[in-house]
């Protein structure tokens, strides 16, 4: 019996904490906690886990889950804004509102970020120190890179 | 009397046909409707070319297109959104005629009229027409001397000074809206409620239109909200012969871009109807209108019509009132522009169409676009359903450009069918790659207030902000295991995710896996 850990970010951001335990015979999951059964039925439908992502597309669900570690939390964001401190999707900055060496407020605008023709806004997630700005206006940036280098330790 | 019947029936077809073949066209344009125009095309026996940025080439157009040159350039303004380069390459290529699609340059009559001097056609508008109507104000004042009703507005074409931004303020209200004058498709646009977003809105507005349109000119109206969003489809010839449609209803929108469209709308009556086929007809009339155009209007809460704006270029949901009106509007652009009179024959319109616009965006987190490679993309054969897309069986979703997937089109004699069709079609669209709206139209299209046909443009927002995923838990442990369990997997013979050297599984949960 194998069993593994881990917790699946949704599309909608919500985390679910998953253990999967796996027997030559049988396999058992949990979700949150809970077991579930796996049905018997024949589903139709694909699912593709590449690295840290699982791609499913099944007649009633399309998208594509996150692995995280257990804990660890999805970025928030809504509406044509984010509050998130790296690129969440690539991108090309078109705004960088605030500069090195100062304070940022919760919720305070900091990157705009054009992609697909629309634009995008960063917002600070909670009050950070900015120590360095590590990006340019007009830089394309790949997902995942960081706007800044900062510090929220209040001292 | 054959050989008269002959003569006046058979002869002006057989040289229309010698007309039309043979012809090149140049396609200034990519995706869906780039594949779009090539299939119109070939049927008429055109050669086409198609003109082809770097990350584009593995694209189906590029490969469905007769001819497809590279448009060499490191970003939109120098690809497609190059005046001189396009140009350059379909004469080069000595097309005879170049579509413009929708989007890019379609509604640039600096494009259009380079084509004509250029010595080409131009499948649109006549570059006069269009200026006038692309110049959202002056399609306005058009619009109140021939007594049609329209939207207070004001004009921003550069650089705003924080006076004339206070004038405007003023003049208008809040809320009001923030256009691109060059724009569509809800790009470029801002919404304002109060004073001090407005100058960042009109600035960062003008910075959107410049990319996306190559012209920084915004204007400002009153927001008329929530509204209904209907538009008419209008067809002209050479010989001043214009004819309308009918309507489209494309109120569901997110971030003012409509993902689904339907015809006819479940809001408009036969006197409507008629009443706003013939302000559009006046309206292209007045404007010596050639080739396919549309009409924009927008209902109040009260039912009141507004003039919005005339899109001078094909539209995105054409495929609606094709499906309706049993014609092709493509082709008749193209014959429109070789100079053919345009001859619809009694006109009429049956069942119910509707289309669903799939798009690589979450819809979970405000619709941020997704970008990304798509493993496997392939969609249901259903009677009825019509499917546009313009990536293949795996392709990438570039984040350079619009992203959307595919255009599912549905025809049946009623609209609850219609509605039914379009949900199996979505739910049987297998997509392995980024996250899609797919289940986000299914849920709309299943909401008891769509399927009464009482929405508005602000539906999406009210109906479904902050609205979660409705994942069957069960489903969730099925796919779960399936990702990790090795007994589960099936090799798929999917090549793609082969060399991607990842884990591919048909989902079949049976016995196979137990």
């Amino acid at each position: 019996m194998s069993a593994r850990k881990f917790s699946v970010v949704l599309p909608d951001g919500k985390n679910v904490n998953v253990e999967l335990k796996q027997s030559s015979k049988e396999v058992e999951v949990l979700l949150e906690g809970r077991v579930l059964k796996i049905s018997k039925d024949k589903v139709r439908g694909k699912v593709l886990r590449q690295g840290r992502q699982i791609f499913v597309s099944t007649p009633e669900m399309q998208g594509v889950l996150e692995i995280v570690e257990q804990g660890k939390k999805a970025s928030v964001s809504s509406g044509s804004e984010q509050a998130a401190m790296a690129a969440t999707f690539p991108g090309r900055v078109v705004k960088l509102l605030v500069g090195p060496k100062r304070w940022v407020e919760p919720g305070e605008k900091l990157v705009v970020l054009e992609a697909m023709k629309m634009e995008f806004a960063f917002r600070a997630p909670e009050k950070i120190y900015i120590e360095e700005v590590l990006v340019k206006e007009g830089e394309v940036l790949e997902k995942g890179r960081p706007f800044f280098k900062y510090t929220n330790n209040h001292q | 009397m054959w050989n008269k019947r002959f003569l006046t029936l058979c002869l002006p077809k057989f040289f229309a046909t010698f007309r039309m073949k043979d012809r090149r066209l140049f396609i200034a344009n990519r995706g869906e409707i780039a594949v779009r125009i090539i299939q119109a095309a070939r049927e008429l026996g055109f050669f086409t070319i198609l003109p082809v940025a770097e990350d584009d080439f593995v694209s189906v157009a590029a490969q469905e297109a007769d001819l497809a040159c590279p448009l060499e350039g490191e970003n939109l303004s120098k690809t497609y959104l190059s005046i001189p380069k396009l140009v350059q390459l379909a004469r080069e290529n000595r097309a005879d005629l170049v579509h413009p699609g929708y989007g890019f340059l379609s509604e640039n009559k600096d494009f259009a009229q380079a084509v004509i001097d250029a010595g080409m056609e131009w499948v649109g508008p006549p570059p006069k027409a269009m200026e006038l109507l692309s110049s959202k104000v002056r399609a306005k004042e058009l619009c109140q001397k021939l007594k049609i009703p329209t939207v207070p507005f004001v004009t921003f074409p550069k650089e705003v000074s924080a006076k004339e931004l206070e004038k405007a303020a003023e003049e208008i209200g809040f809320p009001l809206l923030v256009k691109a004058s060059g724009g569509g498709g809800g790009r470029g646009m801002r919404k304002v409620f109060e004073e001090k977003e407005f100058a960042e809105a009109v600035h960062s507005a003008q910075r959107e239109a410049q990319t996306a349109f190559g012209d920084p000119t915004v204007f400002v109206e009153r927001l008329v909200s929530p509204a209904r969003h209907i538009e008419v489809q209008v067809m002209g010839d050479k010989n001043s012969k214009l004819v309308a449609l009918g309507e489209r209803d494309c109120s569901i929108q997110r971030r003012h871009q409509k993902i689904i469209e339907e015809t006819p709308s479940p809001l408009l009556s036969e006197v409507q109807r008629k009443y706003l086929e013939d302000y559009s007809i006046r309206l292209l009339q007045e404007a010596g209108y050639i080739s396919a155009g549309t009409v924009e209007f927008i209902f109040d809460s009260k039912g009141q019509p507004y003039f919005l704006e005339v899109n001078t270029r094909l539209q995105v949901e054409h495929p609606i009132t094709e499906e309706r009106y049993g014609i092709d509007i493509v082709q008749w652009q193209l014959r429109i522009a070789l100079g053919e009179s345009l001859w619809l024959g009694d006109l009429h319109p049956k069942g119910a169409a509707i289309e669903a616009r799939l798009y690589a965006e979450n819809p979970y987190q405000g619709f941020t676009p997704q970008p990304g490679r798509i493993y496997e993309l392939s969609f249901p054969r259903i009677k009825g359903i019509r499917i546009e897309t313009g990536v293949g069986a795996s392709g990438f979703i570039s984040p350079n450009y619009d992203p959307l997937i595919a255009k599912i089109i549905a025809w049946a004699p009623s609209r609850e069918e219609a509605i039914r069709k379009l949900v199996t079609a979505l739910r049987e669209t297998v997509i392995v790659g980024p996250t899609t709206n797919r289940d986000f139209l299914i849920a709309v299209l299943q909401h008891p207030k769509f399927a009464e046909g009482d929405y508005h443009t602000h539906f999406v927002h009210e109906e479904f902000d902050g609205a979660g995923l409705n994942w069957p838990e069960e489903r969730l442990a099925q796919v779960l295991a399936a990702a990790f369990g090795s007994s589960a997997v099936v090799a798929a013979g999917n090549s793609a995710a082969q060399k991607a050297g990842s884990v591919f599984g048909e989902l079949q949960l049976g016995r196979e896996y137990l």
